[in-house]
């Protein structure tokens, strides 16, 4: 494969060789600045060209741009940028002449003529829109985030990044929380309007967990993108603003939107990142194990290593280019990371390259074609809640699988061999074409392609299995989608009710049907006749297994935008779809959606303060039951090489999607010359038929619960997004900036008996009225008392986040030098303790204060409090439910103008430095990250909940990029 | 652009509109390949996988039953593992949860409906011409059926069929005798008739101690099966699933959850010195008898988790099951002997009774233990009495029966009913391990469940059934 890429980046380097030699020549030059009208500061990355003539260029870090060999004639010279509202000057250029033209660029408030697409059939104005959408402009950021799960962590209000400590894994991301109790709750993924995968690669396990469990972690499609390529994230977070996409949609959408090419000479951007991870102490402060006996596998500090412990590193080169003319425009990039983690096996290397095309065959019609190509591979220790996993035998120490805590013998577990290979790639094409002005159609047709394989060895002669034992699993997921959109506006009338009120309608028809087709392989293999490296089929002992399965979804939508004098705005649409694990009583799914916006600022009444939008919207969208859900199956298992076949799901005809609708309404203001912005929305969703595994009779012979339509739950929440210039100067300035949002859940109605397990794990009354995703647990209510603990058994609260603060603060000094920190907060929320394995005698360092000899021995001291007695006594074991309440800090970074140290050509060079998850308070946790998680998806828990694992480093990453 | 050119690029796009609605129409039909559905389990092709299923099943539910039911009937000693393979402190003292153990329940259930699933399916089939099931087919589904009722039978006090109503325990195996007698109807195959008879003795010796059949039928069935007839319930190394999960429990995989030491069988424990191994003790360094034996393990000596209020346990191990593959048998000729020596108890005559459990030992060889130099024959019981007839035969089936599910049914049977005896209980003692002397976790902990604020040596029907079943209390323990 790796020859193919070669040959991919080949051809694409011709091309754009060819292209570019096209836009040369020689005659006259343009100069200038770009300044903010505000600060009057020097404006960096703004994009000058001459429309029509392939001809521009990015100005430097001090606003300046060339623009050379511009033949004589007169043209209509534009800058633009991402959030500044375009400015565009007539000039006249005379054969080798040098015209002089400065620009001064406004910010755009609210942005409320930016083209949205996500959410909105086609494309629509910001100001149009009636639900609130969260945008992200990537090359803004200062940070040089690595991964985009980094980059979105409290990047928005009513987003949660969360989990994901270990090299190559996953992030959990939640839009408004959870809303489904069954069904997955990761937002649908959109790069380009292209569906990709949007559930992480599967966790991997020998075949019954045959051999001891895996460790492979879920690498996340999101984080296969390039950062440096996307050019910004658009992000709709209910079913308000989901409508459109259908079923599969009430979780949200996330959609990343690439760089395009731009006309002009070729601007290269090059980019080297070096970086360094190193490990805070996780145990229990003042135990004496700060990292929970991890010592001889981590660094305790960038020079301070335990005995076994390695230098972790990461380094990072990307290289991407940038030009085109008139009728064809490209971007290309390429990327290659190579780092190690904190863990000694623990290592990735990636390769990433991209090509998007922009051609225009006919004036009125576009075409976007976009590939992606990305390489991983990963190396792993075993860790996490594994009876063969370096965490969990050293969190132990003698009551571990080995019955030492010895470094020497735990050593013998990084034997282990656990590699992981992903391959992905994303194509997409979409097509534009505007036969008549008001009359447009885009036909998008996207491909996903993505492949694991995951190879895991235990070695011959390794004493937990001492004839070896290796497991190949390849995991295939292909998504093929189809998307169709037609647009056609026109005027209804020009005066409403004889007001002089124009009204326009912006009608809107489409259609998608998405694909989705997944397939393992397995083989695994155990007893290997000696210690050669092996293969599966060299073991004495081998099986194979299969697994494919496939969903389509189709749908179509009617909507249409009524546009009244351009500020008052009324959307209503409907979608309707169907779904291959619908149930055959079922049907097809209607999903309704309306919404308003009132730009109040463009009211003679209101005052000269700045922009002021009053939006509402109402919409509902769905998620899919599984493939398998509405039929009656009998699974196929064998039994000593026979057929055989049992009772797998008892089916349910009726099934279909759990529909989520949901109530949006709030505004966008600006104030102060608009330099402080406010977004604020409240939200209330409701799921009605909520899909619950409704457990089966055992008697009835199918023991397999069934996902049933029957459940109702309410999230509601607001969200406030608050950016304020504070101090604006030529040379310093002052930007903070607020999100801060809550989400609350509720289930109101389970419908289900009131006797069934399932509801005993919520409040005292049942399931409902509780959190959705809750803690219920034992508290001790003498706790001081030197007394046998007495417990009460109470509903703590909800295990997910409920308050999200999340404060940003950016600082600009002389020289163009700029500071940036960006904080987050979250609260409201209880988390239970798994780490230590009291009931089996482990030795807990937060019982080492309460024990007679803590250092070999769990008896415990006389007149132990009851709370502590409670969770230090095996018979007990109680007490384990903390606050989860944290503040991190996410990143702290400084960013170098180095324009200065390289030639005249180089337009811009910046030098940043980034320092990430620098600070931790934790509000009532006496130990480790709270965001510290096995892979959740191997264990099924997606709130925040601890295994044997070791949380996110601290990262420190410096990186150069020039452009030229 | 020409408006005829646009025209023809409106019917393209007319034409991708219309072909996303057909999509809508007609392409979210899909058949996933894997698992089967219903309609394709009346074809003929389908019939061995289906009986096949029911094997599979049985050889899940005898996997855990026998498990927990062996540390409820104290044949093995638990270390403390309360994770993988291991047990609550609760259930480790032998008590068993009301509602408690759904999956044992669920694995046993579905290999009854299973295997009457297919007793039906063939009963169809047999109104069509021409495709008729043949009669092992018919006995194989039959067996499969008793022997799951009988398991059911023998472990749970009440009994629920198809998401009927709370019936006594006893109704399983009613209806196991009815199957075994099908089977023995239909079957062709001498092994498989033979099967079903010694299936039916079983059924009809422990409905026997209830009254609920006779003693003199249990007999003959029982005098019908050779020595050395075993029937078995394949085991497969293939999955975790299908492994000899008391053997996979017990030993080094790596949990060592269990150990043999301080059962009847194993070392005794020198309670004065923190319960070291006293060497040349119990039952089977004693006699060498190779139903009971063990070994001991110097890499790993000690059980993986710690016991509560004593420690860490030594490790030994059983050696019953040495292979993942081992069978766990389901009858043999042996047994039937035993319940030949138990009705002639019941009738009176102990004598008899201490012969055929006598000549029974003096089948097996004696392997080599610190009392045994190994190759003779087992050494004889003796009684003096009725009582301690009792008492031999008590063990005798213990040690007959060991680590195969079966314990503990007996211990209930004999505890709760003296049947035709006349007395509350069936005479002679259980020579129960003293585990309480290690650790008060036995003596917090008593064996069994409570059923109506009863003690009983079963489980319990399950919360799962009990919450979803309409027709079954859902009190629990009820």
């Amino acid at each position: 494969m790796r020859a193919n890429w070669v040959v991919v980046g080949t051809v694409l380097l011709v091309l754009m060789g060819l292209i570019t030699t096209s836009a040369e020549a020689q005659n006259g030059q343009i100069v200038g600045q770009v300044t903010d009208g505000q600060t009057g500061a020097p404006l960096s990355e703004v994009q000058v060209y001459l429309p029509g003539t392939g001809l521009g260029v990015l100005t430097r870090q001090n606003g300046r741009f060339i623009l050379l060999n511009v033949p004589p004639g007169t043209y209509e010279l534009t800058a633009e940028r991402i959030g500044l509202g375009s400015v565009t000057e007539q000039i006249t250029l005379a054969a080798g002449q040098t015209v002089e033209t400065d620009f001064t660029m406004q910010s755009v408030a609210l942005g409320l003529d930016e083209i949205i697409v996500t959410g909105t059939a086609g494309a629509a104005r910001r100001r149009e829109i009636g639900n609130t959408v969260s945008q992200i402009s990537v090359p803004d950021l200062l940070q040089r985030p690595v991964l985009v799960s980094d980059l979105l962590q409290a990047a928005a209000p009513g987003l949660d990044v969360y989990g994901g400590g270990t090299l190559g894994q996953a992030k959990i991301i939640r839009l408004r929380g959870e809303s489904s109790v069954s069904l997955s709750n990761h937002p649908l993924i959109y790069i380009d309007g292209v569906r990709i995968r949007s559930e992480p690669l599967p966790d991997v396990n020998p075949p019954d967990r045959r051999g001891g469990r895996s460790a492979n972690v879920a690498v996340s499609p999101l984080d296969n993108i390039n950062p440096n390529d996307i050019e910004r994230i658009e992000i709709i977070k209910g079913s308000a603003a989901t409508t459109l996409y259908g079923t599969e949609a009430s979780a949200g959408v996330i959609q990343v939107f690439t760089k395009s090419g731009t006309q002009g000479t070729p601007i290269w951007t090059a980019e080297v990142q070096g970086g360094k991870s190193w490990s805070r102490e996780f145990g229990v402060a003042g135990s004496g194990v700060p990292y929970n006996n991890m010592e001889h596998w981590l660094c305790t500090g960038i020079y301070t290593c335990g005995e076994y412990a390695n230098q972790s590193y990461a380094q990072q080169y990307n290289l991407s280019v940038r030009g085109g003319g008139r009728d064809l425009r490209y971007f290309i990039s390429g990327l290659f990371v190579d780092q190690q983690g904190f863990l000694t096996n623990d290592t990735e290397e990636k390769y990433a390259i991209r090509g998007n095309f922009t051609m225009a065959p006919a004036e009125n019609m576009t075409i976007q074609w976009n590939t992606a190509y990305v390489n991983q591979l990963l190396t792993m220790t075993n860790g996490q809640n594994n009876a063969q996993g370096i965490t969990l035998n050293a969190f132990r120490a003698e009551r571990n699988y080995f019955g030492t805590g010895d470094p020497a013998v735990l050593n013998e577990l990084m034997d282990q061999r656990l590699d992981q290979g992903v391959e992905r790639m994303t194509t997409g094409g979409v097509i534009t074409y505007a036969p008549m002005e008001n009359f447009t159609n885009r036909l998008t047709v996207g491909y996903d392609w993505s492949q694991q394989e995951h190879r895991n060895l235990r070695p011959y002669a390794w004493k937990q299995v001492p004839l070896g034992a290796l497991l190949n699993n390849t995991f295939q997921s292909r998504m093929l989608s189809f998307d169709y959109v037609g647009t056609y506006t026109f005027d209804l009338t020009a005066n409403l009710l004889g007001m002089e009120l124009p009204i326009r309608s912006n009608f809107s028809w489409g259609g998608q049907a998405t694909g989705a087709d997944e397939r393992t392989v397995e083989a695994f293999g155990e007893n290997f006749p000696g210690a050669a490296a092996p293969t599966v089929n060299s073991a004495a002992i081998t099986q194979g297994f299969e697994v494919r399965q496939k969903i389509w979804n189709s749908g179509f939508f009617l909507q249409n935008v009524f546009d009244v004098a351009d500020k008052y705005f009324l959307t209503v649409g409907t979608r309707v779809d169907g779904n291959s694990a619908f149930g055959k009583g079922f049907g097809l799914q209607i999903y309704p959606k309306a919404s308003a916006s009132w730009i109040l600022s463009d009211e003679s009444f209101y005052p000269d303060v700045g922009e002021m939008k009053l939006r509402a919207a109402f919409g509902r969208s769905g998620r899919a039951p599984g493939a398998f859900d509405a039929v009656r199956t009998w699974s196929p298992v064998g039994l000593a090489g026979n057929a055989a076949f049992v009772p797998e799901n008892v089916g349910n005809d009726n099934v279909g999607p759990e529909v989520t609708e949901e109530l949006e309404y709030g505004f966008d203001a600006s104030w102060w010359d608009n330099r402080i912005e406010t977004s604020f929305t409240y939200y209330e969703q409701i799921t009605n038929d909520a899909l619950l595994n409704v457990p089966q009779v055992p008697s009835t012979g199918f023991t397999n619960s069934v996902l049933t339509n029957i459940g109702k739950i309410q999230n509601v929440g607001f969200e406030l997004d608050l950016d304020a210039a504070v101090i604006q100067g030529a040379e310093w300035g002052l930007d903070v900036g607020l999100n801060y949002s809550t989400n609350d859940s509720k289930v109101l109605e389970l419908g289900i008996p009131e006797t069934n397990s399932l509801r005993m794990d919520c409040g005292p009354n049942g399931n409902e009225g509780c959190t959705l995703r809750n803690v219920r647990d034992e508290v001790v209510t003498n706790p001081d008392e030197i007394a046998d603990p007495i417990y009460e058994r109470i509903n703590y609260g909800p295990n997910l986040p409920t308050t999200f603060i999340s404060p940003s603060m950016t600082v600009r000094l002389p020289m163009g030098i700029v500071l940036s920190a960006r904080g987050d907060y979250k609260g409201g929320f209880y988390m239970t303790e798994a780490v230590w394995s009291i009931t089996r005698s482990v030795r807990s360092p937060l019982c080492f204060p309460y024990y007679i000899d803590p250092q070999n021995s769990i008896d415990l001291k006389e007149g132990v409090p009851a709370i502590w007695r409670a969770r230090c006594d095996p018979s007990e074991y109680e007490g384990y439910v903390w606050k989860g309440d944290f503040f991190k800090l996410r990143s702290v970074s400084a960013t170098i103008p180095m324009d200065f140290a390289f030639p005249e050509k180089v337009s811009n060079a910046t030098l940043t430095l980034a320092l990430n998850n620098s600070y931790l308070w934790m509000r009532e946790m006496p130990y480790m990250d709270p965001e510290a998680q096995a892979d959740p998806y191997s264990s099924g828990q997606q709130g925040y909940n601890f295994e044997e694992t070791v949380p996110a480093p601290i990262v420190l990453r410096a990186s150069l990029r020039i452009t030229f | 652009m020409h408006k005829n050119q646009i025209e023809k690029a409106d019917r393209r796009m007319a034409f991708v509109a219309v072909f996303g609605l057909l999509m809508l129409g007609t392409g979210c039909e899909v058949t996933n390949p894997g698992p089967i559905q219903d309609e394709f389990l009346v074809q003929p092709e389908s019939r061995a996988g289906l009986v096949n299923g029911a094997q599979r099943r049985l050889n899940e539910a005898i996997g855990w039953i026998g498990y927990t039911g062996a540390i409820v009937a104290r044949e093995i000693m638990p270390g403390g593992q309360t994770g993988a393979y291991g047990h609550s402190v609760a259930a480790q003292g032998g008590y068993i949860q009301p509602g408690s153990y759904s999956g044992h329940f669920g694995d046993a259930q579905q290999a009854r409906f299973i295997a009457e699933t297919a007793i039906q399916l063939f009963t169809d089939a047999a109104w069509q011409e021409g495709v008729g099931v043949e009669g092992d087919m018919v006995a194989q589904a039959n067996i499969w059926a008793g022997y799951a009722n009988r398991l059911l039978g023998e472990n749970w006090c009440e009994a629920v069929i198809n998401g009927g109503p709370l019936e006594d325990g006893l109704v399983y195996l009613k209806r196991a005798e009815g199957q075994f007698t099908e089977a023995m109807n239909r079957a062709n195959d001498e092994t498989l008739r033979t099967a079903a008879i010694a299936g039916r003795a079983q059924v009809r010796a422990f409905l026997a101690t209830y009254g609920e059949a006779s003693w003199s039928n249990a007999y003959s069935d029982a005098a019908s099966v050779e020595n050395d007839f075993t029937y078995v319930v394949e085991m497969s190394n293939l999955e975790q699933a299908t492994r000899n999960t008391i053997m996979w429990a017990n030993g080094r995989q790596p949990y060592l959850a269990y150990t043999m030491w301080n059962t009847y069988y194993g070392e005794q424990p020198d309670l004065a010195n923190n319960g070291t191994p006293i060497p040349g003790t119990g039952y089977w360094e004693e006699t060498g008898d190779p139903r009971v034996g063990w070994f001991a393990d110097s890499e790993f000596p000690w059980s993986n988790a710690a016991l509560l209020g004593f420690g860490q346990t030594p490790w030994r191990n059983q050696t019953k099951y040495e292979d993942p593959e081992d069978p766990i048998r389901l009858a043999s000729g042996a047994e039937m002997r035993l319940i030949q020596a138990e009705a002639a108890l019941v009738g009176g005559d102990w004598q008899d009774a201490m012969t055929i459990i006598n000549d029974l030992r003096a089948t097996y060889t004696t392997e080599a233990t610190t009392h045994q130099a190994g190759g003779d024959p087992l050494q004889e019981w003796t009684a003096t009495t009725d009582v301690e007839a009792w008492t031999r035969l008590k063990r005798e089936r213990a040690i007959e029966l060991f680590l195969e599910a079966r314990t503990l049914g007996d211990h209930r049977r004999w505890a709760e009913n003296a049947g035709v005896l006349g007395g509350a209980t069936v005479p002679g003692d259980l020579e129960l391990p003293n585990f309480e002397a290690v650790s008060e976790i036995f003596s917090d902990n008593p064996r069994g469940t409570l059923i109506n604020g009863q003690a009983r040596l079963c489980f319990d029907v399950p919360n799962s059934e009990r919450e979803g079943n309409p027709n079954v209390p859902t009190i629990i323990g009820s």
